[in-house]
Formats: C-alpha cells, structure tokens, sequence
C-alpha cells in the first residue's frame, strides 16, 4: 500500500501529520497509591519472581545512553535463562548494546522497537539479522503505542540512579546520575511488572520523578552505569567557518521570522550547528531584550547557561545531554524533570513540542519535498533514527533544518530521502552555507524575509542544482525487497520502509 | 587559506569574507608546492567563487618557485596576485612576468596587485613600491616577518609594529589604495580582535587580513558602519537630493555645512551598509 508520501509497501500507511490525532488525557492506572516496592539485592531472585516466558516484551531506557550497564545485565541474563522470541523495547540502542546482535542469532530476540538505534545492533538489523521488522518510533511516538496498548510490555527494567526508601526513581542523584528519566515514566505507568535496577538507595532523594508505588522490584547491583558515557557526542559548538555561517543565518532567520519575541520557545539538537544557532540567537535576544518563555527537549549545558543567564524562564528536560545539565536539574527549580508523554505524544493535548515556536534540527538527507532522513545513511544502514525530530518539527510553528549542503564530497540534498524520518509537510526552512530553502507553503514567510534581508533565499530545486554542481550526481543505489525495519510516524503510522542491506 | 587543500577552497566563497587569498607560499610546504599550483589553478577555473575578490599569493622573487606559480595561476584569472616581501625589484620583474603571460594566453583581466609590506627596506621604501606599478589595489602589512626582519619581539599589545602601521595607512590613503591590517594571530580572543581592529581603523585602515575564518564577522563587524553612522548617512543624502532640487550647492546638518566631500563619504557608507545587509 502506498501512502500519502508516495512510500510503498506499507501497512497502516501514514496520512498526514495530523490525520490520527486522538486527543485525550493520559490516566495513571488505578494501582494503590501506598502501594511500595519489594526491594532486594539479588537479580535472579527477582528474576525468579517474574513471570518470565517465551516471547515477552521487555523495555529499557537510554538514560545512560552509552554508559548503561542495565541492558546488557539484564539481557544476558534473560539469554542464560533460554527465553525466546522477546522483543526488546528500548527507548534507543547504542553501541554499549552489542551484546543484543548474538541473541538476533539465536532468536533469543526477535524484534526490537526503539527510536534512535546506532552502532553495531543497527548494522545488524540493516543486515537482516532480526528475525521480525525493526519500528523505529518517535520519542512520543512510544509512550503513545504503550498507553494506547499498541506495545504491552511485560517487564519494565529502569535503571535509577537512586531509590528512596518508598521505591520512588530519580534521575538526579546517586554514582550514574543522569539526571533525568523521562523516557521511562510510560514503562512505569504501562508495563505489567516494573523492575528498577539501582547502585544507590537512600531515605529520601533527590526530586523523585516515578513513583514508588509504580514499581514492583527494586534491585541493588554494583554499577547501573557510566555516567561519563552520557556524554553526548556532539555536544560542542562547531568551530567550523561553515558551519558558524549557516548558524549565523539560521538565528537571522528566526530574527526575522515574526516568532523572535518575549515569550518565545525554543528547541535545538545538541549538534555542533545547532548549538551554534543557539549562541547566535542568544546574541540577537541580549541585543533586543527578548525573555524567552522555555527552552525543551535533550538539554546540554549550553541551555543550562541560557537559563542561569535568564534567557529563557524555564527548561523542559526529557534527557540530560552532559554532565552540566545533570549538575543543573538537581539544583534550579526552573530547569523541569519531563516525561517523554508529556513532551511528545501526540495524543497529549497540553504535549510541549506543540507549545514550541522554533526548533532546530539535523538532517543527513533532505531531499525535494523536505521529507528528512536522520534514520539511515545514504548507504540504506540505520544510524540513528528519529528521537524527537518527527514530534517536534511537526509540533513547532517554525521546523529549521540546518546542514551544510557538501560535506565531504556528499550533498545532504537528494531527489528522495534514503529513508522519511520527519514526513516534509512539517519541514519549514532548510538552511545551508550556500542557500536558504523554505518550504513554499510558506509564501508569507518568503516574501517577508527576502524584503527585510539579505539572505540567499531560493527555491529547493534551484539549491539542488548548486548541490549537484559540487558534488555530481551519484549513482542511485539498489534497494533489496526485504524489509528489516521500519519507520513509525508518531501516531503510529507507517512512513517509509527500510530494506536489507 | 592553503592553497594545497581542496576542502577549503571549494567553500571560499561561503566564508562572507570581502576577498580570499589562496596561498602557495608559506601554508605549503615545499613538498606541497607542485599539488597546490594545480589545484589553485583548477579551482580558478572550475569553482564559480561568486561575490567574492580571489587572490593568490604567489612564492616570493628570492624562491624558485614564483615563475611557476604565475604560469600556472595569471591564465586562471585570478582577480589578484599578492607579492610578499614586496620590493620595487619584486613588483617590476612579477610585472612584467604577468603582463607576459596575460598577452600570451589572452587573458580578459588585468591582473591587480596585492604587496605584503613585511621587511624594514620595504616600510621606508613604501612610496618607490607604491609607484613601481600602476596595477597596486592594496597593501598589506604583515607584522610578524616584519618583527623577524627588525629583531624584535611581536607582542599581543602590537606597541612595536605602531609605526608600521601608521606608515602602511598613511601611504595607502595617499595613493588611495587599500591598507590592510596585519592578522590578528590569536583565534580564539574575539574581544582582543575587535579592541586591534577598531584601533586599525581609526588609523586609517580600510580592511585586515584575517588568519581564521572565525575572525571574518569581527572584522566586518568592526569595519561595517554603524547603526548611526547609517541612519545619519541616510538623511544627509535625503537632505542633499531636497537641496539640489532646490538647486542650492551646499547646505547645513545640525549646524555644519554639508558639501561634496561630506556627501560621497555618506554615499560611501549606506552602500557598504547595503553590502551588508544593514539595509535594503
């Protein structure tokens, strides 16, 4: 079946950015609120206790991201104990998850959900090596599926950094702090059993986030994690002359956009020209005066110095990028702990992407119709994958992609996106070093930016051929029909499909 | 930039600079030499380069190399060659070697000339190398060759290159050709930058060379007018179209007289302002 993007092959096709939007409020299960945890420090005993079986579904976050040792503990274990054909429902893969690619081989896992997946788990994926189709979800695209039963999970393991004597979770204290744990809260709230994994318990902690009376397990182990690896990799301001440039125009942009006024909302990436957007604005809001109302999503310390600085009145935290904003969520009131519920779903009318007025985001293929691939390379390998960009491009009123548009003899600007991650009716404004694209539903916009500025404002087409001039044409590379993965818009339709490669 | 490095050239013109040097000399090594003259050469020819001034700076007249350079590079058609250790000898003998090779491979631009005034010889001979050719666009000071040559140290505060430079401003302002400051080597201190630069311009700078293309926007920045500047700009030219309608010659702005001079200054500065996007 084809959808409304023209994607083939597809079962419940995707059909617009707002086409499935089931507006209502998320209700906490009715479990008994004094209800506590059985707290051990044995892992196989509480294994024990579970009812562990063929073909369960067990879910993670990615809190520690590159430093989680949750995972890999639990898995093995699980591998040990011979259960078959489970679907892993991570939040997001790293490559500290290798440990999954044998249990594809042996079918101890057999399909996985999560959305961003990168290192050796989706090479293996893009190889073939799971046996069911891969969905890669959207940040609010999972807890949506979760509490609309869409994903039922039977065992929710949570690492928490620290546990108070109650069995509530917290990210922000304890040996792996990491800060915040929003994309854990729907697992709490949906998962039949809910296991937290902890290297830390104390009476009371620091500003607990999930209820103990959620969780039925806490265990103690040595280590949950290394919080170094929390670390995002780019979490720098480019130095790059190119890159600052298209920051530059990007914060010009928005200078323009009639959307840079007190009260404003913003969201950035943690790439090195997102961040460089970020700083540019920053100069332009010193100069006007401008109070920006919040800034949102994964939070860097570059955000937490916006915040101390009084740039913006509040931080909306889903996840800590670096050390700095781990520092900063235990202490500043107005830096805010998030679910990703109430970030990102859809289905949640009060969810802070639709809030937001301009969000920057990265893109490693865009191609005519705006559609935007951060999923796979343009070698058809998953690399990364949505996290929020699908939710918070179609959320916010101004979706900027900056790229520079030849990196290393490749041009990020293609006749058809490898794989639509973010589907391009909700991409505004493509920015690049040597031209600025906006999406032509735009006309408003267009006129007003090329009266008032002097920015290089053309149509896509015109950039591609200025793309193609540097870089050449490149061969179009032959899709296999057999489909490993796909990828989820946040409603949980279907956008494109991702083939073996 | 490196001559030898085809990363940055290609994106040059995205850089916002007024005009970009690509070098042959000392940001290549000598075994680099052969690679970089191909490669300047080829992207002369094939990248468009648009909006923005390409110069070369060739190896100086005491190398081996300078002959091949300009070979390679004046059938390219750069906008400029950049001559370091500039000397009347070195300016008349590239001259002639450029005219030479512009009429044999008939080439559509007059090539102009960019000197690196870097040597004590060169400062007190400015004047002679001024004259030495009517193809001079700039000057250029470049402070550290100029340190080396006097024995002296190069020092962040810049006391011992203050004659150098007053003398490199002046001499330019006299045969009304650009003088560019010498690069502020220090990347990462943009407020010690701006400091050196607006102290350049109110010397008489027109311009400075900048090392990194971080440094690019300060130095527009310092030597771009400002909001006042503009807007004053603006209504003088305002004020002298009403008075030549009414057919007066000069008239005055806030109490000063306004003529010619006051006038071409104001025209000066709203089309460098619309250069720069500051208005429309």
């Amino acid at each position: 079946m084809r959808n409304s993007i023209g994607r083939e092959g597809l079962d419940r096709p995707y059909e617009g950015p707002f086409k499935n939007v089931k507006t209502h409020a998320f209700v906490s299960p009715k479990k008994d609120l004094a209800r506590k945890p059985v707290f051990s420090d044995n892992l196989d005993e509480v294994l024990d206790k579970l009812d562990l079986h063929d073909g369960m579904t067990v879910s993670f976050h990615h809190h520690m991201r590159n430093g989680d040792h949750v995972l890999p503990m639990v898995m093995e274990k699980l591998h040990k104990r011979g259960i078959k054909n489970m679907t892993v429902a991570a939040t997001s893969i790293f490559p500290c998850h290798s440990c999954l690619v044998p249990m594809f081989e042996d079918e101890t896992v057999t399909k996985v959900l999560a959305s961003y997946i990168s290192g050796p788990v989706g090479v293996a994926i893009s190889k073939g090596k799971l046996k069911e189709i891969c969905h890669m979800t959207t940040h609010g695209g999972r807890p949506r599926s979760m509490i609309e039963g869409e994903v039922n999970v039977d065992v929710a393991f949570i690492a928490a950094p620290a546990v108070d004597a109650n069995g509530s979770l917290t990210g922000s204290e304890g040996p792996a702090s990491c800060g915040v744990l929003g994309y854990a809260h729907a697992d709490a709230e949906t998962a039949k059993k809910v296991v937290a994994i902890t290297d830390y318990t104390s009476k009371t902690v620091n500003r607990p986030e999930i209820s103990g009376h959620l969780v039925d397990y806490v265990v103690k182990v040595d280590s949950i994690g290394d919080p170094k690896g929390i670390v995002s990799g780019t979490t720098q301001i480019t130095k790059d002359p190119v890159g600052l440039k298209i920051a530059r125009d990007a914060a010009k942009l928005i200078e323009h956009s009639g959307l840079l006024n007190n009260g404003m909302s913003f969201q950035t990436g943690a790439g090195g020209i997102s961040l460089a957007v970020a700083n540019e604005l920053k100069k332009i809001m010193k100069e006007k005066k401008i109070t920006g109302s919040f800034a949102s999503g994964g939070i860097t310390d570059y955000l937490v110095n916006l915040l101390k600085e009084g740039y913006f009145e509040k931080l909306y935290d889903v996840q800590c990028f670096n050390l700095d904003a781990v520092e900063s969520i235990k202490v500043n009131e107005n830096h805010i702990k998030m679910s990703a519920h109430t970030y990102a779903n859809i289905n949640n009318p009060d969810n802070i992407v639709n809030k937001l007025d301009v969000v920057i985001l990265g893109a490693s293929e865009i191609d005519l119709d705006f559609n935007v691939n951060v999923t796979t390379g343009s070698d058809g390998i998953i690399l990364g994958g949505s996290g929020g960009h699908a939710d918070t491009a179609a959320g916010a009123k101004l979706a900027i992609i900056v790229s520079k548009l030849v990196n290393s003899r490749i041009s990020c600007l293609v006749d058809e996106v490898t794989t639509v991650t973010t589907p391009g009716e909700t991409v505004d404004v493509l920015v690049t070093e040597r031209g600025i694209a906006i999406n032509p539903k735009h006309k408003e916009l267009i006129d007003k930016l090329k009266e008032e500025t002097n920015l290089k404002i053309m149509e896509i087409h015109e950039l591609k051929k200025i793309a193609d001039f540097y870089t050449g044409i490149p061969e179009k590379r032959e899709k296999s029909d057999q489909i490993v993965a796909v990828s989820e818009y946040r409603d949980g339709t279907i956008l494109d499909a991702i083939y073996k490669v | 930039m490196p001559g030898n490095n085809p990363g940055m050239l290609t994106s040059a013109d995205c850089l916002e600079a007024d005009s970009i040097i690509f070098d042959l000399e000392d940001a290549v090594s000598l075994k680099e030499k052969d690679a970089a003259r191909i490669l300047v050469r080829e992207a002369l020819s094939f990248l468009p380069l648009q909006g923005v001034e390409v110069t070369v700076r060739v190896n100086p007249l005491d190398s081996p190399y300078w002959k091949e350079d300009l070979e390679s590079i004046i059938p390219a058609e750069p906008d400029g060659i950049v001559i370091p250790k500039a000397s009347v000898e070195s300016v008349q003998t590239m001259v002639k070697e450029i005219k030479r090779l512009e009429e044999a491979h008939q080439t559509e631009k007059k090539t102009k000339l960019l000197l690196i005034i870097e040597s004590a010889m060169g400062l007190i001979d400015l004047r002679n190398i001024i004259e030495s050719s009517d193809r001079i666009d700039a000057i250029l000071l470049g402070a550290e060759d100029l340190s080396s040559d006097m024995g002296i140290k190069r020092t962040k505060e810049s006391k011992e290159i203050e004659y150098a430079r007053y003398l490199v401003a002046t001499a330019a302002r006299a045969y009304r050709i650009d003088a560019l400051d010498t690069p502020f080597t220090d990347i990462d201190d943009v407020e010690g930058l701006e400091a050196d630069t607006r102290f350049a311009k109110s010397i008489g700078f027109t311009g400075r060379l900048a090392i990194n293309p971080r440094q690019i926007v300060t130095i527009h920045e310092v030597f771009s007018p400002t909001q006042e500047e503009i807007e004053e700009a603006q209504i003088i030219l305002h004020e002298a179209e009403e008075a030549e309608k009414k057919g007066l010659g000069v008239f005055s702005y806030k109490g000063k007289m306004v003529d010619l001079p006051v006038i071409k200054r104001a025209e000066q500065i709203v089309d460098s302002a619309r250069k720069w996007g500051l208005v429309r």
